[in-house]
């Protein structure tokens, strides 16, 4: 007999595997719905991976360290310096990363057949502002999340990493065409 | 970088040949991260609790974990088609049918479904013989190659779809 048995996996897994894929469809209609404009300035879409991608690991660092604090309880309250420092940090880091990666886009766009068609600022604004508020957004799940499993004495290390890679992919299309929506190309 | 990467080969997808087609590409890739990196860290936690010994015992285990692996990336790419048709006709969104949606999702599910739990179980292999903890070196390899994989995966079934079924 083996440890592991394909009928449990498939069973334990696929509710949480649907949830999160009709999340993610709903965010593919998102997307969708904003696509002329996404074809119209086509290196916003080669923005959409580098902006996930980034947010969800600013978020993990940050989750990872939140959750170490709560357990070693230096950290015990929403009003806790301690908690400030470490937000501070990240959203200082998050503006930081992705004000050099705008630069890159911008450097290696050329080499990659993607013309930039649009006002130079309003390029680096469009990605340094949706970035801070993705930082920003995931931080507050992250915070919620964490807060609420501690109180429920559930191990934090075991909720926040799921929810925010579920909600942070989400969160960063939502941002980046939000801010392309407000800001105009 | 390889984020950069994947972000071109996302802006050569025909999204206006196939209308609809963006509507699945969050959806895959978070499947696949979703199901990959699970993959990756229960073969780490069967190395760590003995069940997994690359030494001796490891095929029945290992076949276990794909065969669930593989299971639930074919039963849920469907599924995702199916949503990602359902939600178009529900908003009265323009798309492609339904046929199109559940094999581009399958096609692209399956095939990088495959190649990922190949990955997986190379990436703790190679973990295990360097003495390194697996859980380390799962997840990162896995998620940023899962992305690219699985964005070539979709291209590479959108096309196919595209020229079989005109």
């Amino acid at each position: 007999m083996t440890y592991y048995h394909f009928q449990d996996i498939v069973k334990e897994s696929i509710g949480v595997l649907i949830l999160c894929s009709l999340i993610a469809v709903l965010t593919g209609q998102v997307l969708y719905s904003m696509q002329d404009q996404l074809i119209a300035a086509p290196v916003f879409l080669v923005f959409v991976p580098v902006i996930n991608g980034l947010g969800g690991n600013l978020g993990s660092i940050f989750g990872a360290r939140i959750t170490s604090a709560l357990h070693l309880g230096s950290i015990t309250k929403l009003s806790d310096k301690e908690l400030h420092k470490n937000a501070a940090m990240s959203v200082f880091l998050g503006v930081t990363v992705y004000g050099l990666l705008a630069i890159i886009i911008y450097g290696v766009a050329p080499f990659l057949h993607l013309e930039i068609n649009i006002d130079v600022m309003k390029f680096l604004l469009i990605f340094i502002l949706s970035g801070v508020i993705l930082t920003i957004g995931v931080m507050c799940i992250i915070l919620v999340t964490a807060f609420l499993s501690f109180q429920r004495g559930i191990d934090p290390d075991n909720t926040v990493i799921p929810v925010v890679t579920t909600l942070g992919d989400s969160l960063g299309i939502l941002s980046l065409l939000g801010m392309i929506w407000v800001i105009g190309i | 970088m390889g984020e950069i990467l994947v972000g071109s080969f996302f802006g050569q997808l025909d999204l206006e040949m196939l209308p609809g087609l963006i509507v699945l590409v969050p959806a895959i890739i978070g499947l696949r991260g979703n199901i990959s990196v699970a993959l990756g860290s229960r073969l780490g936690s069967g190395f760590h609790l003995g069940v997994i010994d690359f030494s001796r015992s490891w095929r029945g285990e290992v076949k276990e974990n794909i065969i669930a692996s593989l299971l639930l990336s074919s039963f849920m790419s469907i599924i995702i088609g199916v949503f990602a048709y359902g939600t178009c006709r529900l908003f009265g969104l323009s798309s492609m049918g339904i046929f199109y949606f559940v094999g581009i999702a399958l096609m692209a599910g399956f095939v990088s479904g495959m190649a990922l739990a190949t990955l997986a179980i190379l990436t703790v292999y190679v973990a295990f013989r360097r003495g390194y903890d697996p859980d380390n070196i799962t997840g990162p390899v896995l998620a940023t190659l899962g992305d690219i994989i699985t964005i070539v995966c979709i291209l590479g079934a959108s096309l196919l779809m595209k020229g079989v079924v005109p």
